[in-house]
């Protein structure tokens, strides 16, 4: 077995368009929900989002403007990711590292463009000289699930497996597991990890709003509209964005000499094989004891959990339960509390991001609360972190855990790295 | 809002030109820095110099083509060396503005430059006396 190390991390997402602007956002307890896109707000006036605090386009090179949106993400993060970690692209080694993505809904902004091209060329009188049929040559390879994995193989020069995991609200923490387990078991000696989501389009959003599992607007400050665990919550608010963390066996860290931010520890991963949006008490506390047990581990030596969390009725409250089976008595003591407070649902984004907010509290002592917890649903009876970031942490390991629709639970651990 | 309206169309790279020349007497036209009101019937050698505009401005900006290399009459298409992908994705920059998707693209490989613009301008013209598919 080899030890799995991260060595860089970087993020764009409603809270800001690096990781140090996000982490220190978090703590701040600022959301970044609220404005919507008007094609948006014409048709769900009553729905909210979280959109990316800078438009990707904007800080890459014109070459990569017709990409997806969700790809643009990607490739924003991972620059970041890459020059934290001092991971310079075409590496000798480029046939160990590979790149493990995680994406929910592919290419969506590609998907919704195309239909609302169609359609519109199809009802304007202004276009009826045009054939409604003639799309972008570039549309197919833009909507696939894998167009951000192959963007950063070509752009890297990196030729070992490209994988995309689509698991909805798990999509990037089973890219992180998955990824985790290739470097530990000798397949790989490092990979790329991306988590990215760009679904604030309005055919996506119609879709979302039918499930009825969005959050209705807060009446006074929109931006208060997610509410994890709180007895008044709703529901969640979809955002978008992209989080990516470089992985690398201890050895070929310690070889390049680079900085570790945290050693992977533990990955946990289960089906509930029970209902297609329903969560499962059993199928997430066997996702976190798997977890803690590979990274052998007692409950009690996890001292942070960025929950899941997504402020839905059932959710938030099977969580609790989730996190009372597996920590047993250890649950009162560990600090638990969801970012979708502030930066909304990432959807296949999510579990990327949250796990690298996770380490930027392991490292820096400072746990990012719950935001908007101000009357706690008395079923959700753990330590929330409700409204102030916590200082002066003493933290040897967190855990981030990902549920998805369709019955997926993945629970990862972060903790210390301790160099042999 | 941190977007246009028409940001679901951006995606396609799809600019939406309503407002902008048709051709047939019913807008504007021209050579870069001229601006000629165009009567009709269409005027030939304009939409031809406006295609050499748009292609060249496509390859120049976006697909990192040398602008010097067009001061060869004699440049071939094959020299501009794109793939298969690369000759769509320009044609697609006449297909969008024009309305008609081209049949075989593979077709403009042993031309010159010159010869593919007047090859497409033909399209152009003969587009121009077929009436767009509608929906049933």
């Amino acid at each position: 077995m080899h030890p799995v190390v991260v060595t860089g991390s970087g993020i764009i997402c409603p809270l800001g368009a690096d990781k140090a602007t996000t982490f220190a956002a978090a703590l701040d307890a600022r959301s970044g929900i609220g404005a919507r896109p008007t094609d948006i707000a014409t048709w769900l006036p009553h729905v909210v989002v979280a959109q990316a605090a800078v438009e990707p386009q904007t800080l890459l090179e014109r070459a990569d403007h017709g990409l997806d949106r969700a790809t643009q993400f990607a490739l924003v993060a991972t620059a970041q990711a890459a020059a934290q970690a001092g991971f310079a692209s075409h590496p000798d080694d480029a046939h160990r590292v590979g790149v493990f993505v995680g994406i929910g809904f592919a290419g969506s902004q590609t998907t919704d463009s195309l239909y609302a091209r169609f359609y519109q060329t199809l009802s304007d009188p202004s276009l009826q000289h045009k054939d409604p049929t003639v799309m972008h040559p570039l549309t197919v390879p833009r909507i696939m699930a894998n167009a951000a994995a192959a963007a950063i193989t070509m752009r890297y020069g990196l030729r070992g497996p490209s994988n995309t995991y689509s698991v909805a609200c798990a999509s990037s923490a089973i890219a992180l597991g998955e990824a985790y387990r290739a470097i530990r078991h000798g397949y790989l000696d490092a990979a790329l990890v991306v988590g990215t989501e760009a679904m604030l389009n309005p055919g996506a959003m119609l879709g979302w709003n039918a499930l009825r599992v969005m959050a209705k607007p807060d009446a006074t400050d929109p931006s208060r509209s997610c509410r994890p665990f709180s007895q008044d919550r709703n529901g969640f608010v979809i955002g978008e964005g992209a989080a990516a963390l470089v992985l690398e066996s201890a050895g070929r860290s310690r070889r390049r000499g680079g900085a570790v931010l945290a050693e992977v520890a533990g990955y946990g991963c289960t089906s509930d094989a029970a209902h297609l949006t329903a969560p499962s008490v059993q199928g997430q506390a066997q996702a976190m004891e798997q977890a803690l047990q590979e990274a052998g581990l007692a409950a009690h030596q996890i001292q942070y959990i960025n929950a899941h969390g997504t402020a839905t009725d059932a959710g938030d409250v099977i969580e609790t339960q989730s996190i009372r089976k597996a920590f047993g008595g250890a649950a009162d003591r560990v600090a638990v509390s969801s970012t979708k407070s502030m930066h909304g649902h990432l959807i296949g984004a999510a579990g990327a991001l949250e796990f690298a907010l996770s380490i930027e509290a392991l490292n820096s002592g400072s746990l990012p609360p719950t935001a908007h917890l101000s009357v706690p649903d008395p079923r959700c009876d753990l330590d929330y972190i409700p409204l102030q970031a916590r200082h002066g942490c003493e933290l040897d390991a967190v855990m981030s855990n990902s549920f998805a629709f369709g019955g997926s639970n993945v629970s990862l651990i972060a903790r210390r790295y301790a160099s042999a | 809002m941190k977007r246009a309206s028409n940001r679901a169309l951006q995606g396609q790279n799809f600019t939406v030109r309503r407002k902008q020349p048709t051709l047939g007497g019913r807008g504007w036209c021209g050579r870069v820095g001229l601006r000629h009101p165009i009567q009709s019937p269409p005027n030939f050698t304009l939409r031809n110099s406006m295609l050499i505009d748009q292609i060249k401005g496509y390859l120049v900006e976006t697909a990192g083509v040398d602008p010097q290399i067009f001061d060869n009459p004699e440049l071939k298409v094959a020299d501009l060396n794109l793939d298969s992908l690369g000759l769509v994705e320009m044609l697609f920059e006449i297909e969008d503005k024009y309305g008609f998707q081209i049949p075989d693209p593979m077709v403009f490989l042993p031309m010159t430059f010159a010869e593919m613009v007047a090859a497409i301008d033909a399209m152009v013209q003969a587009q121009g006396k077929a009436p767009a598919p509608t929906a049933a």
